[in-house]
């Protein structure tokens, strides 16, 4: 997939969280660039609306050129640059990441977490943990069969619809490499929302241990109990107002918070079945 | 002594227990005994901690001779150290 353009300079028009950026390439390897991001992150590309308001699109100018002396000069002011497609494409995603949640945080509840639903209801099991919890391992595995939302943030709104995040999962393709591929979840087979509200049905706290045996085990917390983490895997919870409820609410509007603990992915596509089939 | 909340972000109880959102950005899970403790202390102004001990016994029982005391001015330092309390090793004149 080729990247657009805006005027003569290569650029992808992205969407995350419902946010629209375009990323605005420049430098030597502009139009490099731009096929790379377009590829990677072709399942939020969009093809904006003629009667698009500028003032609400993200610009997000990305360097890419072998020269360091490249950054001076340019007519405006990068917000990435690098000197490696490989380490740019690493660094771009945690980016827009921050642009969309940044601005989100006044009307969305935003959880870091891989976010399944069912192909067939759209029924969406939120799996919150940090990072290393391997929410990227579990969409990957997980999203041959579901629908795959986001890997890294799940956006809820005040009605519980999911607001997607299809980004780019970031894995080593090649054991020994450094950096991590950027790679389409289209590439990695996985099943892409189609027009169907996507709404939030559970809860769930991922507890990943290596040393776990057997099946994983899934428990029901407290909500008292589950606040701390609860918060600490939402971001800007400071300006919500009363956090604490609101977050107590949205549990309890799904049947509170599950806790799996488990070794490894696949153990968890029998739980998620079973909590969507509402027999756990 | 005698102990004062500080400003929180929120809290939420259940079943006896209270979650506190400190303003420093960590959400603290009290027991049930420090949750009454919190609870028994006013936002404006000072409490003695002979006071909150007096309601603690009343609500979880006397635990020994001495003990209430001990047990609520241990609590109540516990608390500060979480920065969901200030202490002071004067009494209240008024409390």
């Amino acid at each position: 997939m080729r990247g657009s353009s805006v005027g003569d300079q290569p650029c992808a028009r992205l969407e995350a969280l419902e946010v629209r950026l375009d990323i605005l390439c420049r430098g030597s390897g502009a139009t490099e660039l731009a096929e790379s991001v377009s590829a990677a992150w072709d399942w939020c590309a969009v093809e904006p609306p003629a009667d698009e308001v500028a003032e609400t699109v993200h610009r997000l100018v990305v360097l890419l050129d072998g020269d360091p002396e490249a950054v001076v000069g340019q007519a405006e002011t990068p917000s990435l640059f690098g000197r490696d497609l490989p380490t740019l494409m690493d660094r771009l995603s945690p980016m827009v990441t921050r642009v969309a949640v940044n601005d989100r945080r006044g009307d969305l509840v935003m959880f870091h977490a891989c976010a399944v639903a069912d192909p067939e209801t759209g029924d969406t099991v939120v799996l919150y943990g940090p990072s290393g919890t391997g929410k990227t391992t579990l969409a990957r595995t997980l999203c041959t069969d579901f629908v795959y939302l986001s890997d890294e943030t799940a956006g809820v709104a005040p009605d519980l619809r999911i607001v997607p995040y299809l980004k780019p999962l970031s894995i080593i393709v090649n054991p020994g490499d450094a950096l991590k591929e950027q790679v389409s979840p289209g590439r990695l087979g996985l099943v892409r929302p189609r027009d169907l509200d996507y709404r939030l049905r559970a809860l769930v706290q991922l507890r990943r241990d290596p040393a776990h045996r057997g099946d994983a085990v899934v428990e029901s917390l407290a909500t008292v109990d589950a606040l701390p983490e609860l918060v600490a895997q939402t971001s800007y919870t400071r300006e919500m107002e009363r956090p604490l409820h609101r977050l107590a609410d949205l549990a309890h509007q799904v049947g509170g918070v599950r806790r799996a603990t488990y070794a490894e992915a696949a153990q968890l596509r029998p739980v998620v079945r079973a909590i969507l089939d509402g027999a756990v | 002594m005698r102990a004062r909340r500080v400003e929180v972000v929120d809290v939420y109880v259940e079943d006896g227990r209270a979650a506190v959102y400190s303003t420093r950005g960590m959400v603290i899970l009290l027991s049930e005994l420090a949750t009454t403790a919190w609870s028994v202390l006013g936002d404006d102004g000072w409490t003695n901690a002979a006071d909150v001990a007096e309601k603690l016994v009343a609500i979880h029982g006397h635990p020994g001779e001495g003990e209430a005391a001990r047990l609520t001015e241990d609590a109540l330092r516990s608390l500060a150290e979480m920065s969901l309390v200030e202490v002071d090793d004067r009494e209240s004149s008024d409390g």
